[in-house]
């Protein structure tokens, strides 16, 4: 698990990956990309690698890879694939 | 622990579903570690026929995972205890897994992806559970979020490739429909996999048929027909007519009809195990005919069930009370058990496992359907005909007498009567008819064929009374059989030479009598004839007596001498 927080996160969110999958790891620079310009350090990401960690998989219903679930600001969204839409992304994230 | 079986011919492994009739198509069950594909449109029991493989395999100790892309892992749990499964006892002993596996439809997609988070769950689960066994229902939902058809396919693959080199035995259910598009769409999964089956429902005059057809089996031998199955409140039954082997056994003692007289003409009665058709128009008395039968067995101690399409059960119970047939103590003392339906209710097939059903429950020696003629109604004439020819299979592989009871037309020909071309089936055929003679219309009966036994071939009458069903004797004369009227004239007639007879021997008797008496009279009148001669003499006698007297008289007053000397002269010239 790989966590990169601040003190008092706005933006809470959760990267399901398969390990070092291509798509996956895309996904993880997609979205730093986003968050790093637009919110900085007012975020919470949360990276799980369900190779290793098939529970939470199970508890997330992550059948897919990459997975991006933003918990907060509710309503909880998802978004999969390696989120090269930036603009969608902004969106959901109601920037 | 169960072990795979092998077939003979060649040495590929498969796995037994246990899912009635299906491993005697597959020859064996489906291929192990390999992808059976089960295609189906809905409503075909595409996702009961893999909770059951799973459900039979873990009840054998091999633990499954069951993959839900469509439905809701409770409703599938609820679904599978309608058929008494209890899915979630195996869940808590970690030998069967349900997941249900469905993405928020609100879910938004930004870029590629793949399968990874459900490969992983299912490898994370299977190593757990040390699980081989699994099936995937429905991911065509999870594909399409891909929305790219060419990507759907290789992802087939790719699951496909994924369960192979992992040694899993899995089965994927994929939807077809009637629509061509959606025939060729999802072809390619019929070559990408090792074993596919169709299952297929259609409607046909109102009444819905299931039918499963093997259209693939890489390495093995399979039925290659299309079977009809059907879902019952024990899961799915395959009924491979055509793959049955004829079990039959022989027929055995002839047991009572009931009646008889009707026993007598039949050669001792119906054969056990064997088929009896009793044919005739509607009213001949055909129920009553059977009911003679059941009330019978029952007092024999013989369990009968009754398979009624015309009448419910409350019905037949009254009504022959009339022909002073109780059927109620022998329904108290469960020798008679009626299943009783409209034909129109379901499709053949639900029709054949209720009586399959109620046959392994009950254990019944007899069986009588009434009537086969309405049997057409389950759809079509074809239809009816395989339900009979399964009924009747099922019944002679199980020892069991079947009394079938079909409403004709006013023919003799046995094909006629059976209606059907199940008339090679039939060992016993009685038939009820309605014969008009003399402007009155009298009952008939006549044993058309007694398989093994030597019947009387003639035609009697019969009544039907409050004592239940009575052959009258048999008249062969110049006209054949007579009836009513017709007989009683003929009775009559019999009964009045027979008069005749008796009267002339009386008559016989009487001129004798009266030739004595006669004789007695002659005898009378001779006598009184000698009698009176006697008579007169005598009364002769008395006036010669007389005259003489008369003589001295007149010679005294003439004078004493000279009649004294006339009366010497007289005396003794004398």
């Amino acid at each position: 698990m790989n966590q990169e927080q601040a003190s008092d996160p706005k933006y809470r969110l959760k990267l399901f990956i398969a390990g070092n999958e291509p798509n996956s790891i895309q996904a993880i620079n997609n979205i730093r990309d986003i968050l790093n310009s637009r919110i900085q350090d007012r975020y919470k990401l949360e990276i799980v690698d369900i190779l290793s960690d098939f529970q939470s998989a199970i508890d997330h219903g992550v059948l897919v890879t990459p997975m991006l679930i933003i918990v907060e600001p509710s309503p909880e969204t998802t978004i999969v694939g390696t989120l090269n839409d930036a603009e969608k992304v902004k969106a959901a994230l109601r920037l | 622990m169960e072990k795979e079986t092998k077939t003979e011919k060649c040495s590929l492994p498969k796995i037994p579903t246990r899912i009635a009739g299906l491993d005697e198509i597959l020859k064996g069950g489906i291929p192990e570690k390999r992808t059976t594909i089960i295609s189906g449109g809905p409503g075909c029991g595409k996702s009961i026929f893999g909770i059951e493989f799973l459900y039979n395999g873990v009840r054998q100790g091999h633990p499954g995972i069951y993959v839900t892309f469509e439905e809701r892992a409770d409703a599938v749990r609820q679904n599978a205890k309608t058929m008494g499964w209890d899915l979630e006892a195996f869940e808590k002993q970690n030998l069967l897994f349900v997941m249900q596996a469905n993405l928020d439809p609100k879910t938004m997609v930004s870029g590629d992806f793949s399968l990874m988070g459900l490969f992983s769950i299912i490898e994370g689960k299977a190593k757990s559970m040390n699980c081989k066994r699994i099936v995937v229902d429905a991911i065509d939902i999870l594909l399409r979020m891909y929305n790219d058809f060419n990507r759907e396919r290789s992802e087939y693959y790719v699951l496909h490739d994924w369960f192979s080199s992992r040694n899993m035995t899995s089965i994927m259910t994929v939807k077809s429909s009637q629509d061509h598009g959606m025939a060729t769409r999802y072809e390619f999964l019929d070559f990408m996999a090792d074993c596919v089956i169709h299952l297929d429902q259609r409607v046909k005059e109102q009444i819905s048929t299931r039918r499963i057809r093997v259209s693939k089996y890489r390495g093995s031998d399979f039925g290659r027909n299309e079977y009809p199955y059907v879902i019952s409140d024990k899961g799915l039954s395959i009924i491979p007519v055509s793959t049955s082997s004829l079990r039959h056994k022989p027929l055995g003692a002839p047991v009572s009809s009931g009646n008889e007289r009707l026993d007598m003409i039949l050669g001792g009665g119906y054969r056990k195990a064997s088929c009896v058709l009793i044919a005739g128009i509607t009213g001949a008395g055909k129920t009553t005919l059977a009911n003679t039968f059941i009330k019978s067995a029952s007092e024999r101690d013989e369990k009968v069930l009754y398979i009624g399409f015309e009448e419910s059960e409350e019905a037949i119970v009254t009504n022959m009370l009339s022909p002073g047939i109780d059927l109620r103590p022998a329904i108290d003392a469960k020798k008679v058990r009626f299943i009783t339906s409209l034909p129109e209710a379901m499709g053949s097939e639900e029709h054949l496992m209720r009586a399959f059903n109620e046959i392994k429950e009950y254990q019944p020696d007899h069986l009588v359907v009434d009537a086969i003629s309405a049997c057409d109604r389950m759809g079509s004439k074809q239809t009816a005909f395989e339900y009979l020819i399964r009924l009747l299979n099922h019944c002679k592989e199980n020892d069991i007498t079947c009394i079938l009871l079909n409403q004709t037309v006013q023919s003799m020909d046995i094909h006629q009567i059976s209606g059907m071309e199940i008339s090679s089936m039939v060992d016993s055929a009685i038939f009820l008819g309605l014969v008009e003679v003399g402007g009155e219309v009298n009952r008939m009966i006549l044993v058309l064929k007694s398989r093994g036994l030597a019947h009387s071939n003639q035609y009697r009458e019969y009544l039907i009374t409050d004592n239940g069903i009575e052959l009258m004797d048999v008249y062969v004369g110049e006209g054949g059989v007579l009836t009513g009227a017709a007989r009683q004239e003929q009775e009559a007639r019999e009964s009045a030479n027979q008069r005749l007879r008796e009267h002339r021997i009386m008559q016989k008797r009487h001129e004798l009598t009266h030739k004595e008496a006669a004789k007695q009279a002659k005898i009378a009148a001779l006598q009184s004839e000698i009698d009176m001669y006697k008579s007169e003499l005598e009364s002769m006698m008395e006036e010669e007596k007389i005259w003489h007297n008369g003589r001295d008289i007149r010679a005294r007053l003439r004078g004493k001498l000279n009649d004294d000397t006339l009366n010497k002269t007289i005396l003794g010239n004398v």
